[in-house]
């Protein structure tokens, strides 16, 4: 039965790479709204199963359905322009360009103007121009990080650069938000600000997908979570349930032993 | 805004005094140094856009320097064109080779980059070199005639700067229009990160091919502009040696800097004519330079440009960071 | 037909192997510290300057002439490597290359005035005259340098793969940091890729000085030659290397018997691009898309 409120399914998705199986017959249906945690142990295929609903891996079998179209071998810009936008486990800002230009490339690849409207500067190019930059400073000021839009990204301290790529990525108008560890390597004080942004979002609509490793995170934002363990779905469940779940348990532990 | 409009007035200035420039210096053998600066600024600029901007290598690009030159010499020698015509057909002729070799180029990245550019530039070299026919060959062609506009004949230093200057002038608009606009925008996030570009919506392809095309116009300008001034062209000059000056020169000035792009011109052009007299050392020191640079002013001389305002308390007067419209962006 | 093909694979196959050894020092370079290397042609030119030193203007024996020609250039491509690369490091894959490329046209520059913009014939080491097999003329020298070639390319293989040194080199390819905690000094290991790619191209361009003319601007073109074999092979891979070197030489031998002169060199840049766009990382990697 498929649920009237499910906006993305992965089903039966099937990743190998040189023989190695990342991802095996993976199926997952996100509701609309809410925030899914997915977690599992390393190596588990977390981020693989990010980067083929992004568009940057193609899986070897299966399918991932949006809003009932299958989005798989879409480019990754097209997916984006479909609603789903990420960020990722290693910072994947524009170091080089202010944060101001960081934002404003995402807000601006929604609509991208002809090269000759923009080189003769037409008033369809300028007022696109300045929509760009009010969005961008709507969204950045919502995010307080407006006093610093004409840094160098990359001379941001990490909190707030993750924070960017998130806003990046929002910027986008997505209706699915996937966040890779977002949470790596921040301290308690910068976690308190990310939990607050992701609460934030979803409250105004979207959907978010959240890989993570810190489990408090995870507990306190998450409303479902589906758990992975060496490419394999194997439980899913609320966060009460997963931390109860033996099978669960045991995937962490054995990876532990086995370490 | 009085910053916009101080701005503005700075901007005339500049342009009055770039006017004013054969005026001020009367020697027509530095008039002459300043026309290939000039003719080498917008090549640089153009470089700059698909390597500065967009961060894709290109190691061949004098190949499209020579397809202009010799597109616009041929037209003007054997169809008897008018100048403009040989000029802009120089440009869309150019553009459109830079659309052809950005298609292999759109997948590759790095060295497989650098090697594709370079094997066009190699195949182009051949076919100036060997299509007799066309293009004379090794002895290249000679009587490329001057532009004339009515009764007057460009045919001197002087007169050519101010077809230069226009076509510079031109050059650096859409170049500054660019940088400050989406398509610069995008360009940049591909050379900063290609993959988390992508997933934010650009398509790298289009920002790709703009940035192949693009330059390969502004190379068509210089090519057109070199060939009708020096009245005589040959493969020699569209050699890979010239696309490494040319990468020289972005690397000297500064990668992905406007400013950068006219400044790496003169150094490249200058050098070579102060060290006249120590032929021998010539281009030890010129080495020795650009290994210095790059290892200490890493983001080329427009680095220390870019200190002096903040150093004399302009800073407040160039920081636009409000308005669109006059933000230079160096 | 087939006489001339088989004269020309011969002649393909020497030039070839030292196409391949430049392409070794250039895929050295890359799969130990991932920089491009562009002067890996320099390294070659000045090798052969040196060995003309030795062999010719001193009148020393051939084999003199490779040894001295391998350890300057080994000591010079560490200094370089020390003192140029390493510093300009952090500023990114453009830089590094322009660097390469700086340093490439200092040591050219250098060559100039050290010995002479015009080159210089280098005399037959392993005699020129012909040997005759029916219809087939064979040059002795070119089957001795491929041989030699070889014979070198076995010596880096036994290096890389018997030595203490050479798999700390394997390592610090495969990752930085897990060779670094395995104990590998990487520094030492990215001195030493430098400076035993230098050897080689100083060996090559000793052998290749029969072959060709000397002059400073073979620099830059052998040092393309090596680029498109390393690239054709797949960029990193050292037995690709090897064979897109071998390929390299045998094609523009063969089209040069069918082409005019000129076109040489754009045969090989065509199958390379032809080959780039169906397998866009070589011939021989293993990457698929």
């Amino acid at each position: 039965m498929i649920k009237i409120n499910t906006i993305l399914e992965i089903k039966e998705i099937c990743k190998n790479f040189a023989g190695l199986k990342a991802l095996t017959n993976v199926n997952i249906k996100i509701e609309r709204r809410e925030i899914r945690g997915i977690i599992g142990p390393n190596g588990s295929g977390k981020t693989t199963l990010f980067n083929i609903m992004s568009g940057i891996y193609l899986p070897n079998g299966g399918g991932i359905y949006l809003n009932k179209g299958n989005i798989v071998g879409l480019r990754p810009d097209v997916i984006n322009k479909r609603g789903i936008a990420r960020t990722f486990q290693n910072i994947k800002i524009f170091s080089k360009m202010t944060i101001l230009e960081n934002i404003m490339v995402a807000v601006g690849s929604k609509q991208p103007v002809s090269f000759f409207s923009t080189i003769l500067q037409t008033k369809k190019a300028n007022k696109w121009e300045n929509e760009i930059m009010q969005e961008s400073e709507t969204i950045l000021t919502s995010l307080k990080l407006w006093d610093y839009r004409n840094s160098l990204a990359g001379s941001l301290p990490y909190g707030k650069q993750r924070i960017l790529e998130i806003a990046r990525a929002w910027s986008t108008n997505p209706t699915i938000l996937l966040l890779d560890e977002p949470g790596a390597g921040m301290n308690r004080q910068e976690k308190k600000e990310l939990i607050a942004v992701i609460t934030t979002l979803n409250k105004k609509g979207i959907t978010i997908v959240l890989v993570e490793h810190d489990m408090k995170l995870v507990m306190e934002l998450t409303q479902q979570i589906s758990v992975l363990d060496s490419g394999e779905l194997i439980a899913e469940g609320t966060p009460r349930e997963i931390s109860n779940n033996q099978k669960v348990i045991e995937a962490y532990l054995g990876k532990e032993k086995t370490a | 805004m009085n910053t916009n409009r101080t701005m503005l007035s700075i901007k005339v200035i500049f342009i009055l005094f770039l006017i004013a420039l054969p005026l001020i210096v009367r020697d027509q053998y530095w008039i002459h140094i300043i026309d290939i600066i000039g003719i080498y600024s917008i090549l640089s600029l153009g470089l700059n856009i698909l390597v500065g901007f967009t961060g894709q290598l290109s190691l061949g690009h004098a190949a499209f320097f020579g397809i202009s030159a010799y597109t616009s010499a041929i037209l003007a020698i054997r169809l008897h064109f008018p100048f403009l015509i040989c000029i802009l057909a120089a440009v869309v002729v150019s553009a459109f080779f830079g659309l052809i070799l950005s298609y292999p180029c759109l997948r590759l990245k790095g060295i497989y980059l650098a090697i594709t550019t370079i094997g066009f530039g190699q195949i182009m070299y051949t076919v100036f070199v060997e299509w007799r026919g066309l293009t004379h060959g090794p002895m290249g062609l000679t009587g490329i005639p001057s532009p004339k506009i009515g009764n007057i004949v460009f045919d001197n230093s002087t007169y050519y700067y101010y077809i230069i200057l226009l076509c510079f002038l031109l050059a650096l608009l859409v170049a500054l229009r660019i940088n400050n606009s989406h398509i610069g925008r995008s360009m940049k996030s591909i050379r900063d990160d290609e993959m988390a570009a992508e997933t934010c919506g650009v398509d790298i392809a289009r920002y790709k091919m703009i940035g192949f095309v693009i330059s390969a116009a502004f190379a068509g300008m210089s090519g057109s502009l070199y060939a009708h001034y020096l009245n005589f062209i040959s493969p020699d000059s569209f050699t890979f040696d010239f696309s490494t000056q040319m990468l020289i020169m972005i690397l000297i000035g500064g990668v992905g800097s406007i400013p950068g792009s006219v400044i790496g011109a003169i150094v490249v052009t200058f050098i070579p004519e102060i060290l006249r007299d120590f032929k021998m050392y010539q281009m030890v020191i010129y080495g020795a330079i650009l290994v210095l640079i790059l290892i200490f002013l890493p983001d080329g001389l427009s680095q220390i440009f870019r200190n002096i305002p903040s150093k004399l308390g302009l800073n407040k007067l160039l920081k636009n960071t409000n308005t669109l419209a006059g933000k230079d962006n160096s | 037909m087939i006489s001339i093909l088989i004269q020309q694979l011969v002649g393909g196959l020497a030039i070839g192997s030292m196409y391949a050894l430049v392409s070794l020092g250039i895929a050295l370079i890359w799969a130990a510290m991932k920089v491009v290397n562009w002067a890996q042609g320099e390294f070659v030119m000045v090798g052969a300057y040196i060995g003309l030193t030795v062999y010719v203007y001193w009148q020393l024996p051939f084999i003199l002439a490779l040894i001295v020609s391998a350890l300057i250039i080994f000591v010079l491509a560490a200094l370089i490597e020390k003192f140029a690369v390493t510093p300009v490091r952090k500023y990114g894959d453009l830089s590094l290359l322009m660097i390469t490329i700086g340093v490439a046209i200092l040591v050219k520059q250098l060559a100039i005035i050290i010995w002479s913009p015009i080159g210089e014939v280098f005399p037959s080491v392993f005699g020129n005259k012909p040997i005759v097999i029916g219809d087939i003329y064979i040059v002795p020298e070119k089957i001795v340098i491929f041989f030699i070639g070889l014979g070198f390319m076995v010596i880096l293989y036994l290096f890389l793969f018997r030595t203490k040194v050479g798999k700390g080199m394997r390592a610090v390819s495969q990752s930085r940091d897990i060779a670094a905690i395995m104990g590998v000094n990487v520094t030492t290991i990215e001195i030493l890729a430098f400076g035993i790619a230098g050897a080689l191209g100083a060996l090559g361009g000793v052998l290749l000085a029969p072959l060709m003319y000397v002059e400073p601007a073979m620099g830059t073109y052998v040092g393309i030659k090596g680029f498109v074999g390393a690239v054709l092979g797949g960029f990193g891979s050292l037995p690709g290397a090897a064979l897109g070197g071998l390929l390299l030489g045998i094609i523009e031998s063969i089209a040069a018997a069918f082409l005019p002169s000129g076109f040489k060199e754009a045969v090989a840049f065509i199958i390379l691009i032809v080959i780039l766009l169906v397998k866009p990382s070589g011939l021989f990697s293993k990457k698929s898309n």
